[in-house]
């Protein structure tokens, strides 16, 4: 993902929607995919992704540049997912259940079937993988393996130190490890 | 290397490919003669990394940034109204004068129209003196003017009579 131009924040944040359109053109993929794999369900993805855009667009005059516009969405957008999903989860014990059709946008029409039930076998071992953390650990889970963060830009997300990222990730690994051993 | 330090590399930067060279190299070179760190590799690989890394990417659907834009359009709107309601608020606060200067300067008009008012009321009498006067002299007395041998005896009183 390209960084973006300070002209576009800028117009953005004097109130100018087609800039801030751009920018959410160019960012909700990924707020989109973290918010979808905290959360576990598009429902829940949708209401994260019009929260953070909203809250960015309400701020993005008082922007200060202290880090990147990119590195603030994914902390607005990984707070609020955490948030959400704590939130949900008082309510209803574990994770929506897996529906790839709504889920994923699949055509059952057109795709080819044996392509549709390999998808769906790897999403659903993708999903119980996740389901298998802490949401924390979650988070930095999905940065690094499905969105493909560094150390240094994850701590950055997370606002914490590179070394905690590390620990995290050892951690979240061996319960990983442990879970898939167990199956 | 020892098994713990290499065990926690495999944990976290081998697998993520942070390690800088020098390191690399001596976890390498640690898996080739090591089983069990070898295993916790091939395990961790297969089983914890390589199953995330093929997860699909999904489309944010359309009609989160109509929403949006809804949102953004409907929480501006009552802005635009209240822009006048600012306007109207900021004039006032412009031209506002404090309580104890409007109490002050009520205090200041009553007693002006006051004064004013009782020196009309006092001057009413003298005016109304200095007509009868005027009449007096441009009648009873009048015919008298320029005439200078009148009596004593037509002047009323002994104060008259003095000061005459």
């Amino acid at each position: 993902m390209q960084e973006l131009s300070l002209e576009l924040i800028e117009k953005a944040g004097q109130g100018d929607i087609a800039a801030f359109e751009e920018i959410y053109r160019q960012t909700s993929g990924f707020v989109y995919n973290v918010a979808f794999r905290v959360t576990g369900n598009n429902h829940d993805a949708a209401e994260v992704t019009q929260d953070v855009f909203m809250k960015a667009y309400r701020s993005l005059k008082n922007f200060e540049y202290r880090s990147s516009l990119k590195t603030w969405l994914y902390r607005i957008a990984v707070n609020l997912a955490i948030n959400h999903y704590r939130k949900n989860a008082r309510h209803a014990q574990g994770r929506v259940e897996f529906d790839p059709a709504s889920d994923y946008g699949y055509d059952y029409k057109t795709d080819p079937a044996a392509q549709i039930i390999e998808k769906e076998e790897r999403e659903r071992k993708v999903v119980s993988l996740l389901d298998a953390l802490e949401p924390e650990q979650r988070v930095c889970i999905v940065l690094r393996e499905i969105e493909g963060l560094s150390y240094e830009e994850i701590a950055g997300a997370l606002k914490i130190n590179i070394n905690t990222v590390r620990s995290r990730l050892s951690r979240a690994r061996e319960k990983l490890l442990a879970f898939a051993e167990k199956r | 290397m020892k098994c713990a330090k290499c065990k926690e590399l495999i944990m976290t930067d081998y697998a993520d490919g942070e390690l800088d060279q020098k390191l690399q190299k001596e976890v390498t070179a640690h898996l080739e003669t090591c089983a069990g760190c070898r295993g916790l590799k091939e395990a961790l690989l297969k089983k914890a990394v390589e199953p995330l890394k093929s997860a699909l990417k999904v489309k944010p659907p359309e009609f989160i940034w109509q929403n949006i834009r809804e949102r953004i359009i409907s929480e501006e709107e009552p802005d635009a109204q209240s822009a006048l309601s600012v306007l109207r608020e900021r004039l006032n606060r412009i031209f506002a004068v404090p309580k104890p200067v409007m109490a002050t300067a009520a205090v200041i008009l009553i007693v002006f129209v006051l004064v004013v008012g009782g020196l009309s009321i006092y001057r009413q009498p003298a005016n109304d003196y200095s007509a009868a006067e005027s009449e007096f002299f441009s009648t009873e007395f009048g015919e008298y003017n320029g005439n200078a041998d009148f009596s004593d005896a037509d002047l009323g009183t002994s104060v008259e009579v003095f000061l005459m």
